[in-house]
């Protein structure tokens, strides 16, 4: 169980995170019906679709974990770091379990992600400069989705595929509780409401994220 | 300083150079053939790709190591204005709205840019020109054949004109005395992404694309 450091909680009479979610949420159906996710839960993921998902993947996490280091230097408050900084140890668990995979499965991560992998962390990168509270709206939307993505086909998924290590970490208690705090930290971040900024981060966080699955499950080449 | 980082970099990315100065996109607006509903996709996207692209030049020059390599760099920020103004007045003339959700591949490429300020300021450089030269590239091979024929004129005569030209010079020898030993391999990565988003994004105003 991760231990988050001890804050008293303090309510927010409105929830910024819940207002950028439900703004989102036409988006929501897409995720929980991505053809990639119910490919990886029933099984029927090709190799060559599965290559493409451990290397724009690990591409993807390499440049994840600067985002969050890139976060936790502009954090407000050092509670609000520790609970960023949280996401490090999962992020490097996810890489060595990529890279583990990797080996196992005989895949080149040298290859290069796609277009789509390197814009989506391109584009996470880039909300550094426009300050912390979009940033964290842009934190907290790409983890949500993969949560939410992951969960819906938890239940379903047979752990004797090749897949399911992923598929456990992504959709497992701690991590939950990992999103729940970072949703408390969007709150605490925007006491009045998301601002425009936050909403449009969000939502294109989301938007890339399907790209990225359809990107991984369909090819995606320059 | 060695013979040239900067041509270096180009020599490594020779096959895409031909893709970028022939891609049917800048064929089109060359000779005046170019659907008007793409013309208006590539205003939208390219004004919204300016206001980006000038917020990482700006962050360039807080980055420059010298007032000289200051000079150089800030010398780009003139323009764009002049670019955003042209965007602006056609832009009005066609009614678009150019406050519109930009496509996936101008927010990634845009962003790419952005993101490489992280990766230190040779990779910086390197993205700027990459961007730079395939721009002034494609739009001066169809120079020539545009003039007083296309009715994209003043957009072709402001990419490939002696000003935009020798600009794109200066940054090429800023790139060689910033890295006078050749490019790095980070650098050669990022210029041959910087090129090969450059040919998603005309593809991408061409035809269209959806999230």
């Amino acid at each position: 169980m991760v231990m988050l450091p001890f804050k008293p909680a303090q309510e927010c009479p409105v929830s910024a995170a819940r207002l950028m979610l439900a703004h989102s949420s036409p988006l929501w159906p897409r995720i929980l019906r991505h053809p990639f996710v119910h490919a990886v839960a029933d099984g029927s993921l090709d190799h060559d679709a599965f290559a493409r998902w451990v290397v724009a993947d690990h591409s993807f996490n390499v440049e994840y974990r600067r985002f969050i280091a890139g976060l936790i230097t502009i954090a407000p408050t050092s509670w609000d770091a520790e609970v960023i900084a949280e996401g490090l140890p999962t992020n490097k668990a996810d890489i060595e379990l990529l890279r583990q995979v990797a080996v196992e499965y005989e895949i080149d991560l040298d290859v290069d992600p796609g277009p789509t992998a390197v814009g989506f962390s391109a584009y996470l990168h880039s909300l550094l400069q426009r300050g912390y509270e979009v940033a964290l709206a842009a934190l907290y939307s790409a983890e949500i989705v993969y949560y939410d993505g992951w969960k819906s086909v938890r239940g379903r998924t047979s752990s004797t595929t090749p897949y399911w290590p992923f598929v456990q970490a992504w959709s497992s208690q701690v991590f939950a509780d990992w999103i729940e705090a970072l949703s408390k930290l969007v709150d605490a971040a925007a006491p009045d409401g998301p601002t425009a900024p936050m909403y449009i981060a969000f939502d294109r966080t989301v938007r890339f994220e399907l790209l990225f699955w359809t990107g991984i499950y369909a090819g995606d080449t320059w | 300083m060695s013979a040239g980082t900067a041509r270096a970099l180009l020599a490594r990315s020779a096959p895409l150079w031909h893709r970028l100065t022939t891609h049917p996109f800048i064929a089109a607006a060359g000779d005046g053939t170019l659907d008007p509903a793409a013309f208006d996709r590539w205003l939208v996207e390219d004004y919204a790709f300016v206001i980006g692209f000038r917020r990482f030049l700006a962050a360039l020059v807080t980055l420059a190591q010298d007032p000289r390599a200051a000079d150089v760099l800030a010398a780009g920020l003139a323009p764009l204005q002049t670019e955003l103004d042209l965007f602006r007045r056609q832009a009005a003339s066609r009614r678009l709205d150019l406050s519109a959700e930009p496509q996936p591949t101008t927010l990634g490429y845009m962003s790419y840019l952005h993101a490489c300020l992280a990766d230190g300021y040779p990779v910086a450089v390197t993205v700027l020109y990459g961007a730079e030269k395939a721009y002034y590239d494609a739009w001066a091979a169809v120079r020539a054949s545009a003039r007083g024929r296309s009715p994209y004129w003043s957009f072709i005569d402001n990419w490939s004109s002696d000003a935009f030209a020798g600009w794109v010079a200066a940054v090429a020898r800023l790139l060689d005395a910033t890295v006078p030993g050749g490019p790095t391999e980070s650098m050669c990565r990022a210029f041959d992404r910087v090129v090969r988003f450059e040919l998603r994004f005309w593809d991408a105003v061409h035809h269209g694309e959806a999230w």
